[in-house]
């Protein structure tokens, strides 16, 4: 058979076409990875030293999202024991064996300026709100998966597990009220202002200065979730060690930066389609040798060949 | 009549079989029980079924419904890969019983993906790319998993399918030879290279799943390489659940072994595995620097995401040796 150069033209677009396009989306890639994050991000900042621990909080929670009463172990009510599906936010008590302070500690979602659980959801059922940055969840998309519970690093969203058309259950910043202009309820009822609502940029400022004011106050002068997993929209300012009240060590990286190179490789498809046209050429080849192949064997044996 | 070597050529159908037997009505049994539980589960819900809770939020059962279930049933993609792309003719005899685990591992595992998700009718966002997370590796699963199954799959069982009922159903023949077989084989290399490029992209991204986990992940194991060494795993428990399929069924259907292909088989994937431990060990070397990793190695249970996977290899071993010992002294020669 000869080679004519139409088809020689054909071949070798045909193979380089995917190369070509995929060396050329990998730069582009890279290049695409900044994301912008919210425009204006709200944010609450807490302080252990300002907070007794009255859980007022708690309950102005349950109350303003109509979260049930749980009453799953002996049928009666009394305080929650962890974040759970009837629990959005809530105050635990951190005390040492050991001589030292102890401490409150409010927990509630951090609202991450790069959320892993966002990163995670495979149908954004969990997306973040482009204007004030609110990671939220839409029933209506969610599968229930649970991969949102896998991902977060502070073991933040709960699912309800007795339920036939289950919910993600999470602090979503009190929606509904900020909608109506209010803030949310549990900075609304707080007696000490332990905890604050505001602009994430005026609670930094805020923060920063309460440090300067009391410097060797507060655990490493540092605010954490200004730079931690990326920032987070909850700023915390602790006495103790951040580790002790339940704030992991997690370093500046964004969880979903750990895709990174993923996304890269997913990147318009480059890569796969690159694949696919690799193997179909190969396949393609073999297939015609491996037809002859069968029909010589066919000849010979007078037994029929498979595929 | 014992020096003639048993060359495996071709699949060759069972006929004559008694279909109910012990086995199979307890096999039906086992499928009602599963039946009723899930009815169970989707009036209660998740957590009295499943006892899953929210710190173990996918317990043992994603892992072991999709990450081992279809790492297992991979071998209709790795020894396809191995009789295609790399053209190991004699690995062609095996492709049917390779074919039909993986059809039956991937339904399995995609039945139970639809038992395992609380809110499972939502599921049709799948079919609306533009809603999608494009970037979540667990949307790469839901929606490339599927599609692999329904698919490339089911063209790729079609052929003894079709075959049969060219047997029995002479009305069908000539509609056959005149459209299906030229259409197939005009098809056949596109949607079988489909077949191999969609499981190397789901089998990656479910090791990728695992990278958003982070602590969750023993340290041990949670290594940026995660999908480099699930599709490696994938593949060589494609292959030895491939080899404890054909030895099982040569056992219960009474036909005699050809060692050659088996030889080829496991020739095949002891290299996969060993090179695959090489890496395994390559990477924990390089990341043993890191304190929190050094300090996993002294702790006593270093279980990992595939320990369950390698626990099915380390059982495969096993059968395929007892098997193995068993057939040089009884299997029938011819």
């Amino acid at each position: 058979m000869e080679i004519t150069r139409r088809d020689a033209l054909r071949s070798v677009a045909s193979k380089c076409l995917p190369v070509v396009s995929a060396a050329l989306a990998l730069p582009v890639a890279v290049a695409a990875e900044e994301s912008a994050g919210p425009e204006a991000p709200i944010g609450m900042l807490y302080d252990t030293t300002l907070c007794i621990g009255c859980r007022a909080c708690v309950v102005a929670c349950a109350e303003a999202n109509d979260l049930p009463r749980d009453v799953s172990r002996d049928g009666l009510h009394q305080a929650p024991e962890d974040l759970n599906a009837f629990t959005k936010n809530i105050i635990k008590l951190y005390k040492p064996d050991e001589h030292g302070p102890d401490s409150y500690v409010k927990q509630q979602c951090m609202h991450c300026l790069e959320p892993a659980c966002v990163a995670a959801c495979p149908f954004q059922a969990l997306s973040k709100n482009e204007e004030n940055g609110v990671v939220a969840w839409e029933p209506s998309r969610c599968i229930g998966c649970r991969y949102c519970e896998v991902a977060c690093a502070y073991h933040v969203p709960k699912f309800e597990w007795n339920a036939f058309n289950p919910k993600i259950v999470k602090c979503e910043f009190c929606r509904p009220r900020l909608a109506k202009g209010y803030e949310p309820a549990c900075t609304s009822v707080c007696p000490t202002h332990a905890v604050i609502f505001g602009f994430r940029e005026n609670l930094l400022i805020q923060a920063k200065n309460r440090i300067e004011e009391t410097p060797g106050k507060y655990f490493e002068n540092r605010v954490y979730g200004e730079h931690e997993a990326g920032g987070t929209q909850v700023l915390y300012l602790s006495h103790v060690p951040f580790v002790d009240i339940g704030l992991p060590e997690l370093g500046n990286e964004p969880v979903p930066a750990r895709l990174k190179w993923q996304k890269r490789i997913y990147k318009f498809l480059a890569f796969p389609l690159l694949l696919y046209a690799l193997l179909a050429g190969i396949l393609k080849k073999n297939w015609i040798d491996h037809q002859k192949e069968m029909q010589e064997e066919e000849e010979k044996t007078g037994l029929r060949q498979q595929l | 009549m014992k020096n003639i070597v048993v060359r495996w050529q071709r699949g060759v159908p069972v006929y004559g079989m008694p279909i109910i037997t012990p086995f199979f009505v307890f096999l039906c049994a086992m499928g009602m029980l599963a039946i009723v539980l899930s009815t169970y589960r989707e009036y209660a819900g998740l957590g009295p079924v499943s006892r899953m809770n929210d710190i173990y939020p996918w317990g043992i059962w994603k892992t072991f419904n999709t990450m081992v279930l279809t790492g297992l049933g991979s071998g209709g993609f790795s020894v396809g890969i191995a009789a295609w792309i790399f053209f190991r003719r004699r690995l062609h005899s095996v492709m049917r019983t390779a074919l039909l685990t993986i059809l039956l591992a991937y339904f399995g595992g995609l039945t139970a993906l639809g038992v395992d998700v609380g809110r499972p009718w939502n599921f049709y966002w799948a079919l609306m790319p533009w809603k999608w997370n494009a970037h979540s590796p667990l949307l790469e699963v839901c929606v490339c998993m599927p599609l692999y199954a329904c698919f490339p799959l089911f063209l790729e069982n079609a052929p003894p399918l079709l075959e049969r009922w060219s047997y029995t159903w002479p009305r069908f023949k000539p509609i056959l030879l005149a459209y299906v077989v030229p259409l197939t084989r005009r098809a056949y290399p596109y949607v079988v290279a489909l077949a191999y490029a969609l499981p190397v992209m789901h089998q990656s991204s479910l090791g990728a799943l695992m990278l958003l986990g982070g602590s969750r992940v023993h340290p041990l194991w949670q290594t940026p390489f995660l999908p480099l060494l699930y599709v490696w795993a994938a593949a060589y428990l494609g292959y030895a659940c491939v080899i404890g399929t054909l030895m099982a069924s040569c056992l219960v259907w009474k036909r005699p072994l050809d060692m050659s292909v088996l030889d080829e088989l496991a020739n095949i994937m002891s290299w996969l595995v060993l090179t695959w431990a090489g890496f395994r060990c390559l990477d924990i070397l390089i990341r043993v620097r890191s304190p929190r990793l050094s300090l996993s190695i002294i702790s006593p249970f270093c279980f990992g995401q595939r320990c369950y996977s390698r626990l099915c290899l380390r059982s495969t071993y096993c059968g395929t040796k007892i098997v193995e010992t068993r057939a040089s002294c009884t299997w029938p020669q011819y």
